[in-house]
């Protein structure tokens, strides 16, 4: 059953570099009508994924293998791509040009995931403050 | 009492120097009595034996009155001993008469303990090489209860006043064959007799002297700037931290020598400081020695006094642990995600609330072995060999009977650790269940590091033999089990896997890339040379 979330049809990238929790994010994606892009588990392959595919936002892991994933985030705020972080560090740990990004705090249930998404979504459709 | 001796030694040696010196001015050799004298006092005064001998006996009771001396007053009222002789002689009303430390204490043996004075008095102090008098050891107790209380004699009463005049006059009065007073030997500058080189305070130049080698004895920069932000005196330290010399920064600007402080909090809390005649503290990060430093900055009649300490040391260990903290979340809170993942993943196909708990149970044991292991570790490796004993010690797995386990040390990284660990548990229990190690077969487990164009790579197989082929069902392995190796492991550490069932049991085999981030090979694994 899909739940009517507002979420339907969209598609999302799951970045994770851990397989059992990217199943389950996985999972509760698609429980939410998501079409999860990936997941993919590191940085070279989520570098590829964004460069080639057009996707509707992005659920991104911070430390991918050792690296930290925010080329790919780079990537995404070049082309406008909205994403959010899903991470067990606090923010101040992340650079200060993402400490403002919408945030899980890992772990997370499929309600708080389904609302960050939104809130994610949500953000990208304001008009930017520099426009 | 050889020490005695030496010590005895050094102080006549001391002397005589100090004696000569009136006459021969060799201030050299004297400094050198009094250095070899201090030394000899490093471990210990034998005047403390003096002094607990003074206390024994102010604290005995004795005498027709069986009366020990502690009610005696010192001035201070009875009882009292710390800090009275700092206020002796002074004027006591019950005698009318001002009195030393000596006379008080006769006076308190007479009245308190009823003793005879006599013999006391008549030789109160001891000769060269005798033991201490009772007097003496007593005032050395009354004494030392004074130490560090600043002399303050007591100059109200007029007896006190008039003794004072009597002794200034006495100090002064000079006779005999010398015609020497007091005076001559212990007031006038370069003739005092005495075991310590303290400056001479009452003298401008020597006083100047004096406060330089104290700010230049600290580790603190020491900075005091007029006015007109002049430096006008400048330690050693905080010309070093400068880069400077003390003469090259007195008499300059503060802004015009360190120019890139203008606009800073630096150039801020100095100006408040000195504008709102407020004492200021505060940490600053000097980007141009790449350094903090704490500032406690305070207004003065001639301008500002600054003190400067370099905190990088203490500023680079708050930010580690902070960091480390910062890390241990993370890792906490990774490890409830990945707990949170399994609980799901173990709910989705558990027959029953009993089915889910027993399976549960076993997966956290497992990934808590893992854990267990690696905390054990300093470098937070596990070893991949240690990793497998642990996971198959709850089934009835041993080595060398049903089971071998063959490889060279690889040390495995904490997430690594944690799937693999993951995997052995599934493949342990689903032997269990099939039969490898229930109706007589046996597991093999081996590995081999192979070297290829990538970097090094770890082939590790799991074969089961000697089951009937009956016991396990076709698709018996499409559980958890199987996923983690042929999904699970690609996934999270690179690599391939393989599974299969053979003839007479299975054979999982598992190829991984061994990254940095996986693990490695134990290079000093060599044997013995």
């Amino acid at each position: 059953m899909v739940s009517e979330s507002g979420l339907e049809g969209l598609r999302i990238l799951l970045v994770e570099d851990e397989y059992l929790p990217a199943t389950e994010v996985a999972d509760m994606l698609d429980a939410l009508g998501i079409e999860v892009i990936g997941p993919i588990p590191d940085l070279e392959g989520a570098m590829a994924v964004a460069g080639r595919e057009t996707f509707d936002g992005a659920i991104l892991d911070v430390n991918l293998r050792g690296e930290a994933v925010f080329p790919v985030a780079e990537q995404l705020l070049a082309r406008n791509t909205p994403f959010l972080f899903a991470t067990g560090y606090d923010e101040w740990v992340l650079p200060e040009r993402f400490r403002d990004f919408p945030r899980l705090t890992k772990p997370f249930d499929k309600l708080s995931l389904e609302r960050m998404t939104l809130r994610m979504l949500e953000r990208s459709s304001r008009p930017t403050e520099a426009g | 009492m050889r020490r005695d001796d030496l010590i005895a030694a050094a102080i006549g040696g001391a002397l005589l120097l100090a004696g000569q010196s009136a006459f021969a001015q060799n201030a050299d050799e004297i400094r050198k009595g009094i250095e070899q004298y201090r030394e000899m006092l490093q471990d210990g005064n034998p005047a403390d034996l003096t002094v607990a001998k003074g206390e024994a006996l102010w604290k005995t009771k004795q005498g027709p009155r069986n009366a020990s001396l502690e009610q005696c007053d010192l001035g201070k009222g009875p009882g009292v001993v710390e800090g009275a002789y700092a206020e002796l002689p002074r004027y006591f009303p019950d005698t009318g008469k001002v009195m030393d430390a000596e006379t008080r204490i006769v006076h308190c043996i007479a009245t308190l303990q009823a003793r005879d004075v006599v013999a006391l008095t008549s030789k109160p102090f001891s000769g060269g090489g005798q033991p201490q008098t009772e007097l003496e050891a007593l005032v050395a107790y009354v004494v030392e209860e004074s130490r560090g209380h600043p002399v303050n004699l007591p100059q109200e009463h007029p007896e006190e006043i008039a003794s004072y005049r009597r002794g200034e006059k006495a100090f002064f009065y000079r006779a005999g064959p010398y015609d020497f007073s007091c005076a001559s030997c212990h007031s006038a500058d370069n003739q005092r007799i005495r075991l310590q080189d303290l400056p001479n305070l009452t003298k401008a130049e020597s006083a100047q002297r004096a406060l330089e080698a104290v700010l230049s004895s600290i580790s603190d920069g020491f900075m005091t700037v007029d006015r007109n932000w002049r430096f006008t005196r400048v330690n050693a330290k905080a010309a070093a931290i400068a880069g400077m010399t003390p003469e090259a920064m007195i008499g300059r600007r503060v802004w015009d020598l360190f120019p890139d402080t203008v606009g800073t909090m630096l150039h801020r809390q100095a100006n408040r400081a000195a504008t709102k005649r407020v004492a200021v503290e505060f940490e600053y990060f000097c980007p141009r020695l790449d350094r903090w430093f704490e500032y406690r900055i305070y207004p003065s009649a001639e301008g500002l006094t600054i003190l400067e300490n370099d905190v990088t040391a203490r500023k680079e260990g708050e930010r580690r642990r902070r960091l480390l903290t910062a890390e241990l979340q993370h890792r906490v809170k990774n490890n409830l995600a990945l707990i949170r993942s399994l609980s799901t993943r173990t709910l989705r196909r558990a027959q029953s609330l009993e089915d889910f708990a027993e399976t549960f149970e076993g997966r956290l044991h497992a990934l808590a072995v893992a854990q267990t292991l690696l905390s054990r570790s300093a470098a937070e490796e596990v070893d991949l060999h240690e990793l497998l004993s642990e996971e198959l010690l709850p089934y009835d797995a041993r080595e060398g009977d049903n089971l071998s386990i063959h490889g060279p040390v690889v040390l495995l990284k904490p997430k690594t650790a944690q799937l693999l660990g993951l995997v052995f548990h599934e493949l342990a229990t689903n032997a269990v269940k099939f039969g490898a190690l229930t109706t007589g077969g046996r597991i093999e487990i081996g590995w081999t590091i192979e070297a290829t164009k990538e970097g090094q790579l770890l082939n590790w197989s799991w074969v089961e033999t000697g089951v009937p082929a009956v016991s396990r069902p076709a698709d018996a392995e499409g559980g958890f089990g199987r996923d983690l190796v042929e999904r699970g492991v690609p996934y999270q550490l690179g690599g391939t896997s393989r599974f299969e069932i053979t003839g007479n049991g299975a054979r999982y085999e598992l190829r991984v890339p061994l990254t940095e981030n996986v693990g490695k090979l134990r290079l000093t694994d060599l044997g013995p040379v």
